[in-house]
């Protein structure tokens, strides 16, 4: 039988051939599914919520990462302890204790009753310039819903083209620090780099905006 | 008018002489793509710029005759219109990086590579423009072709314009020298030239206080307004590899300080772990990561820095101080020089390694203080430099 590394290599192999790895991946993480269970209870523990089913769920989730974007980020190194090999079982288990919590994470802030709809469910009744102040209200939801896809949209993008530009926006506007000092300690620059990063950052985020509603509209920019 | 410029492109029928003597010649070895490509774009440069440069067009096409039907063909199948729009990008990142500047002298250095790749989009119009008056089948034919792929550029990349605003000053005396006809034709050097837009990205940017026009306006509200990035799945995933940066992991901690739902992750994060530990006790490779940032190793390597072709890490530890670069394409990677604050014309000693380019920066009680400045060359002439303190 081969083992772990070995199975591994294989898929990888014909990951990278473009031939069928599922079956051999099936039996991969098959062999895992113990050690994914024992820790999906520990973080289930942690939370205090959850149950078998919801095993079985992780694992699945864990099982489509690890397909999508796990072989692919998978490289054998330890990043933290440099010339140290990681093996993949490790890697794997980790992707599951994230999806686990990630998963729990999500379904106490569905219960937080600060976004909970009604305890009830029931709708209460309504007259019609309620009704109106209603529709107006979801518009305005809506419009607000699509402008923070747009805005995180930019910044997905700035991350891609500017690291650094975004890392010091990040701490400046998004945990909210505005302060520069503490931004240039935090990423080991001086302070006027800081100013100078956070600057490029929100001309960046502007400028992408802008070019993304162009291409939308389909309309080259008037002269 | 800039005189300069003006005498650049009159130069530019000198420069047609001897490439109609060249081709006529035919003394270069190979299809005579490169010195076609020369020819086509002088030819261009001058017919765009006539009135400026006060000459008739009949001319400066007699020598596009010369041109044999291979040679044209060779030409334009080495055009390479997805580099353009690549420059053409590249060139709206760099003009940013102009006008917001860490320092005035990168501004200035960084503006003159954005008109550079200007430049090259600009040649390529010159080129079209010529093909267009050779007035011949086959180059109407290759001229249908390569108008259409770099249309489909320009509209990929027309919406960085307001970038270019930063080289306005350039980018105006360029489309003053350009025909009327063809002006418009060049939006890379002519539109938005306006003096109103001149400090628009510095006005975008914070950087100056200025009037910004009404398109710009849900944009900049948009990024202004407060709001907070919640950590997840991926934030914790990287921590979690040691693949955080710095500003990654102050993040986390920033948030963690006033969320307990985070810190219940968190604290989730480290029960698994050692589930994770337990599991694999057995294996021999399996890496003892420890994911919380306060219990960081002292080995463990920051990210100063990554990007798609390099990665410089600093490792520390009680004997000495390291910065590694690490190259992810060998192809794009040039050289790398690491500089201490206390001798900043001395570049420190390095040794290729295991991981990469090894700096030795010297014992940490000696670097008290100090600030690290690391220069990485990349194969097309971008230079990157970070800085780190020590």
């Amino acid at each position: 039988m081969l083992t772990d590394d070995e199975l591994f290599a294989d898929i990888s192999r014909r990951k990278a051939q473009g031939q069928d790895y599922k079956r051999p991946l099936g039996e991969l993480v098959f062999r895992w599914r113990d050690a994914s269970t024992t820790v999906i209870r520990r973080v289930q523990g942690a939370f205090m919520r959850g149950s078998p089913d919801d095993a079985d769920e992780v694992f699945q989730d864990a099982v489509a990462k690890f397909m999508a974007k796990g072989l692919d980020q998978f490289r054998g190194v330890s990043e933290q302890v440099p010339g140290k090999a990681a093996s993949p079982k490790t890697f794997f288990l980790r992707i599951v204790k994230h999806c686990a919590i990630d998963r729990y994470r999500r379904q106490r802030e569905e219960l937080d009753p600060g976004t909970s709809v009604g305890e009830d469910g029931d709708e209460p009744e309504t007259s019609l310039p309620e009704a109106q102040r209603s529709i107006s209200e979801a518009k305005a939801l809506a419009d607000q819903a699509e402008a923070h896809g747009e805005y995180w949209n930019a910044w997905e993008r700035l991350k891609d083209e500017h690291p650094n530009e975004a890392a010091a926006w990040d701490l400046y506007h998004h945990q909210d620090l505005d302060d520069h000092e503490e931004v240039s300690r935090a990423l080991g620059i001086t302070v006027v780099n800081s100013y100078k990063r956070v600057s490029r950052a929100q001309a960046w985020l502007k400028l992408y905006i802008l070019e993304a509603r162009k291409r939308e509209e389909g309309l080259p920019e008037e002269s | 008018m800039n005189p300069s410029s003006r005498e650049k492109y009159a130069a530019r029928l000198t420069e047609l002489e001897a490439l109609h003597h060249e081709l006529s010649a035919g003394k270069r070895p190979g299809d005579g793509a490169v010195v076609v490509g020369l020819l086509l774009e002088a030819v261009g440069d001058v017919l765009r710029r006539k009135s400026a440069l006060g000459i008739s067009p009949a001319a400066v096409i007699a020598p596009l005759s010369a041109i044999s039907e291979p040679s044209l063909k060779a030409w334009a199948d080495g055009v390479e219109v997805k580099d353009l729009a690549a420059r053409l990008k590249r060139a709206a990142s760099h003009a940013v990086e102009a006008a917001i500047p860490d320092s005035p002298e990168d501004g200035a250095t960084i503006a003159q590579w954005a008109v550079q790749d200007l430049q090259a989009r600009d040649r390529l119009e010159s080129a079209l423009v010529a093909l267009e008056a050779m007035a011949r089948p086959d180059a109407t034919r290759l001229l249908t072709r390569l108008r259409d792929a770099v249309t489909a550029v320009d509209q990929s990349c027309r919406g960085t314009v307001v970038s270019l605003t930063a080289l306005n000053g350039a980018r105006r005396v360029e489309a003053s020298l350009l025909d009327g006809e063809f002006r418009g034709a060049a939006w890379w050097y002519s539109e938005r030239t306006g003096i109103d837009d001149d400090q628009l990205v510095q006005v975008l940017g914070g950087e100056v206080k200025g009037s910004m026009p009404a398109e710009f306006k849900t944009a900049n509200a948009e990024v202004t307004r407060k709001r907070g990035r919640p950590v997840r799945f991926d934030d914790l995933f990287r921590l979690d590899l040691g693949l955080a940066t710095a500003a990654e992991r102050e993040a986390i901690r920033l948030q963690a300080d006033g969320d307990p739902e985070l810190k219940l992750a968190l604290a989730a994060m480290d029960a698994a772990e050692s589930a994770i530990t337990e599991e694999t006790k057995d294996e021999v490779l399996a890496p003892a990561t420890v994911p919380a940032f306060a219990v960081e190793r002292a080995s463990a390597p920051e990210i100063v820095e990554e990007r798609s072709e390099f990665k410089v890490l600093l490792f520390r530890s009680k004997k000495n101080v390291q910065v590694v670069v690490q190259p992810h394409r060998l192809d794009r990677f040039a050289a790398a020089a690491v500089f201490r604050s206390d001798e900043p014309d001395r570049a420190c000693p390095s040794s290729p390694g295991d991981m990469g380019l090894h700096f030795d920066l010297g014992a940490p009680e000696r670097l008290a203080g100090l600030v690290a400045r690391v220069v990485v060359k990349l194969t097309d002439g971008r230079t990157h430099a970070s800085e780190v303190r020590l």
